[in-house]
């Protein structure tokens, strides 16, 4: 057997049907903690068969029967697969139930129809069965199409040029995949997370967080992740072989091997940050603005006692009182620092609000991140957010802020007198970690590099990095042939990195403004490229 | 896989609200998996090098095996890439060589395959489009972008007397009346030493046999460089066949420079104005006449690279070419244009003493006129034509 048909007729149907197994389990425990007698096991059984099943019927049906033929075989397999589902509901229920069935079944036929149990487990099997049943259709479509024969380059050049057909239909059956893929996780965390909590509890948001992992949800979402993989390397192999790229034989094995030390790593990530808290987010912030008040009175406290401390000594020394008794007045007490306590528990205070700021903290940076990358990767989305009314508002408001304050800041500056060095002392030694994110605090010279820097960086990323026996002259020029609404600028920019980069005598500020100014044309006109792309990408 | 930042929302608020920690692990778990494809597209980025290596110059006829090595610097596999290179069709059918493939943590895999040379030319092999991607398809990817080598090929070489020219004079040195210029290379005999007579005409060995100082005496001779000069403006060749015409005036020009220079082992030169691919620009090129095999490349290069222009005038290159030249030397003319503009530029160039010959590539319609005005004014007149010709020279 070779590695398609043993991956067609052997391993999707197995990952399909472990799959679905993993899901009935997961409605299974739901099922039991509606209904706390009930033994579901035999759904889990019948669920994980009926998939098998839906592989063997797929490719039977497929090679073998037609017409007529294949409806009336679906209609013997539905039947089968409730019948299947009455019995796997008696064995369940013991030897006794068997002869009660058969006994109700000699008075009343209809009873062969069953309760409203074998009813909803039916329609749950016929669900997974029909899910296995498009699932391995979508996989052997994408294996088939590769099986066809591919287009022979040299062999009618005018062909080759043509889009291929089967693009589309790949990438569809992709999306279809994965979006089963994620209906299917739902359902099992939906199933799984309402049998933790329970339905009373499902709105009780002061209850404790339900700890722990459902290994079921997991080692569906791992599978999940494995056939995502391989779906991904199918819908490119067809276009590489579709388009007559030749693939290297050894590509199939790393890709597997790949993937599977991935989702490993993605799974070993996960199960190493921590997924819990104890404080909400508000009663977080709460304490982190409680304790940061106790700080500020702590030190307001601790300046008038040192101010005071003085008169008060004084005012002891000098008063009649003490020099009656010999002792002097009593004097204030230093202030402590009273942190905020938080209501007993098993860890100390302080552990539980460490735990909680970390999780939040990592929780907005994922959001945050995620975010930003998206809109990243969707600039025409970003584009529609900025077109909105409110966010125009906020943005003008924001953007007066910062000239306000900048004005401000300059205002400021100048009338403080800049004081001259003394010529005795050297100069103190510059900054250089603070200096690293303030650009201002850099000299022109090293803004110039920075501006040059950033060019690199951008078309690096754009597709056109520089090459490394390209000298900054040579490289304007092949950028000038991709950017030329930007030629003038370009050429300054590389003018001003080789003077900043080699010459000796000091760099004009009012060049690195210059060059400052260049760089943002230049990242003007790399971003509108990229648009460009992107749209041509999406129309094609 | 573009629903997973939907998702990941969903499931983050779903978890955060309903205080479900295993939600909270799902949410990671396609967090990482979405940050270490980015971050690892990212780095795939910066860790593929790519390095074309090639014979740069080749021959009609010949098959150059281009190999591609792609280099993966870091300790991070590539999972796969798409390399497609794009070539001249010239060169290759189809125009593109494809491969898929994965590279492993510091690999590197070399694709193989052959360009064939048909025709001379200056071809870009490459640009070649690197496409990488990530495992389960999270992040899009732009493709990565390698500027292309170049290859040139030489005009065909076609040995000069299956050309129907002479071989001899009038493109090298001749003897001359004049005994403004001697030629240390040709002794005519010797006599007796003259009080005068620098010490390095001495010659040594005849002195010693006769017992008496004796000088060797050179033969006059004008400067045996040669200088072709080919005329690649479209004006100048029938519109029709200004394909073949053109192809035909740098096939000969390059079998004269070879000739000349392999056979005769005499300086030879080029001027010649033509729209270069090189510098992507129309250029004037003029090489002085020199005799080494390096100097025979560069001419070879630049009929290789040579274009057929417009708005050039030949008449103003043969005026300029020739005041770089020495007094005496020959001048070789390769055009498709014989009327009365060229028979002025003859003219003129015997009057400052050139050795003037003219190949023309032209029909033969009017030719014995031409000629017979061209032999009054001392200049030799060759005629070439006819696709067929090209076929027996081979």
């Amino acid at each position: 057997m070779n590695a398609r048909l043993w991956m067609n007729y052997v391993l999707s149907p197995l990952l399909v049907a472990v799959m679905v197994g993993l899901v009935a389990l997961t409605i299974r425990s739901l099922g039991q903690m509606v209904f706390l007698a009930w033994n579901g096991s035999y759904y889990v059984v019948l669920a994980v068969i009926a998939s098998l099943e839906a592989s063997y019927s797929f490719h039977l049906l497929k090679s073998i029967l037609g017409g007529d033929e294949r409806n009336r075989f679906r209609l013997v397999e539905i039947a089968l697969l409730f019948l299947l589902v009455r019995i796997g509901k008696l064995v369940s229920q013991g030897a006794e139930a068997f002869s009660v069935e058969a006994a109700a079944l000699g008075r009343d036929p209809l009873s062969l129809l069953g309760d409203a149990e074998s009813l909803i487990i039916f329609l749950l099997v016929l669900i997974g069965w029909d899910a296995s049943t498009s699932t391995i259709r979508e996989l052997d479509q994408l294996s088939q199409r590769f099986a066809r024969p591919a287009r022979t380059p040299g062999k009618g050049f005018v062909d080759d040029a043509r889009p291929y057909e089967g693009v589309a239909e790949d990438q569809t059956a992709r999306e279809r995949l994965v979006r089963r893929f994620f209906l299917g996780g739902l359902i099992a965390l939906v199933s799984a997370g309402l049998a933790r909590i329970g339905l009373a509890e499902l709105v009780n948001f002061d209850r404790p967080p339900v700890p722990g992992l459902v290994l079921a949800v997991l080692a569906y979402f791992l599978l999940g992740l494995v056939v995502v993989g391989i779906v991904q390397f199918a819908t490119l192999r067809n276009q590489w072989r579709a388009a007559g790229i030749e693939m290297r034989q050894e590509l199939p094995r790393r890709w597997v091997r790949y993937t599977i030390g991935f989702v490993a790593l993605a799974t070993l990530i996960a199960f190493l940050l921590p997924t819990g808290y104890t404080i909400a987010p508000l009663t977080v912030l709460g304490y982190g603005l409680d304790f940061l008040s106790a700080i500020f009175t702590f030190i307001a406290l601790l300046l008038f006692f040192l101010i005071l401390y003085p008169f008060a000594w004084l005012l002891a020394r000098l008063s009649p009182a003490a020099g009656q008794t010999g002792t002097a007045t009593a004097l204030p007490p230093p202030p402590t620092l009273a942190l905020p306590q938080q209501p007993a528990g098993g860890m100390p205070p302080w552990v539980d609000i460490a735990r909680a700021l970390f999780f939040w903290a990592l929780i907005l940076a994922v959001i945050a991140y995620v975010v930003r990358a998206y809109l990243r990767d969707h600039p025409e989305v970003q584009r529609s957010i900025a077109a909105l009314a409110p966010v125009r508002v906020v943005r003008g408001w924001w953007g007066a802020l910062r000239q306000a304050v900048a004005e401000w800041i300059g205002a400021a500056r100048r009338l403080v007198p800049r004081r001259d060095p003394s010529p005795e002392q050297p100069p103190a030694a510059p900054r250089r970690a603070s200096r690293r994110f303030r650009l201002g605090a850099r000299t022109p010279r090293e803004q110039v590099l920075h501006y040059y820097r950033g060019l690199l960086r951008r078309t690096d990323q754009q597709g056109f990095p520089r090459q490394k026996s390209e000298t900054p002259f040579e490289y304007d020029v092949t950028l000038e042939s991709r950017l030329p609404e930007a030629e003038a600028e370009l050429d300054d920019l590389a003018r001003a990195f080789v003077e900043a980069r080699y010459s000796q005598h000091p760099i004009d500020p009012e060049q690195a403004r210059q060059v400052r100014a260049d760089w943002e044309r230049v990242k003007a006109a790399l971003q509108e490229r990229r648009r460009q792309e992107a749209e041509e990408g999406k129309q094609a | 896989m573009k629903s997973i930042v939907t998702y990941m929302v969903v499931l983050l608020v779903a978890a955060v609200v309903l205080r479900i920690d295993f939600y909270v692990a799902i949410v990671y778990l396609f967090l990482a998996i979405y940050l270490l494809s980015r971050l690892w597209a990212q780095r795939l980025r910066q860790a593929l090098r790519a390095e074309r290596h090639f014979e740069k110059r080749a021959f009609i006829g010949d098959r150059v095996p281009v190999s591609l090595t792609l280099r993966n610097i870091s300790w991070l596999p590539i999972p796969w890439i798409t390399a497609s290179e794009t070539l001249p069709v010239e060169l290759a059918t189809p125009p593109f060589h494809q491969e898929a493939l994965a590279l492993g943590p510091k690999e590197s895999q070399t694709l193989h395959y052959e360009v064939r040379c048909q025709r001379r030319g200056y071809y870009p092999i490459g640009p070649v489009r690197l496409q990488m991607g990530d495992l389960l398809g999270v992040v899009k990817h732009n493709p990565l972008q390698v500027e292309p080598s170049y290859l040139t090929v030489y005009p065909r070489i076609i040995p000069l007397q299956h050309l129907g020219l002479p071989t001899r004079s009038p493109l090298v040195a001749l003897p001359a009346r004049s005994p403004l210029f001697e030629d240390p290379s040709r002794i005519m005999g010797v006599r007796d030493y003259k009080r005068g007579d620098p010490p390095k005409r001495i010659h040594w060995t005849a002195t010693a046999r006769a017992g008496r100082l004796v000088v060797k005496n050179y033969q006059p001779a004008i400067a045996r460089e040669t200088l072709i000069c080919l005329d690649m403006s479209e004006d100048s060749y029938a519109r029709g066949e200004l394909h073949s015409a053109t192809e035909l005036a740098i096939i000969v020009a390059a079998s004269l420079a070879h000739h000349i220079i392999v056979e005769e082992r005499l300086p030879v030169g080029l001027a010649t104005e033509v729209w270069d691919p090189l510098p992507r620009d129309q250029v004037r090129h003029l090489l002085p006449p020199r005799t080494e095999r390096a100097h025979l490349t560069q001419i070879l290069e630049v009929l290789a690279r040579a274009r057929v222009t417009s708005g050039i005038s030949f008449t103003n290159l043969l005026r300029d070419a020739s005041l770089e030249l020495s007094w005496g030397s020959t001048m070789t003319l390769v055009t498709g244009r014989g009327d009365s503009a060229l028979l002025e530029s003859l003219l003129v160039l015997r009057r400052a003493s050139f050795a003037v010959n003219v190949i023309l590539v032209q029909p033969r319609q009017g030719f014995a006129e031409l000629r017979q005005h061209a032999s009054i004014l001392g200049v030799q007149l060759h005629q070439i034509w006819h696709e067929h010709d090209l076929e027996t020279w081979r």
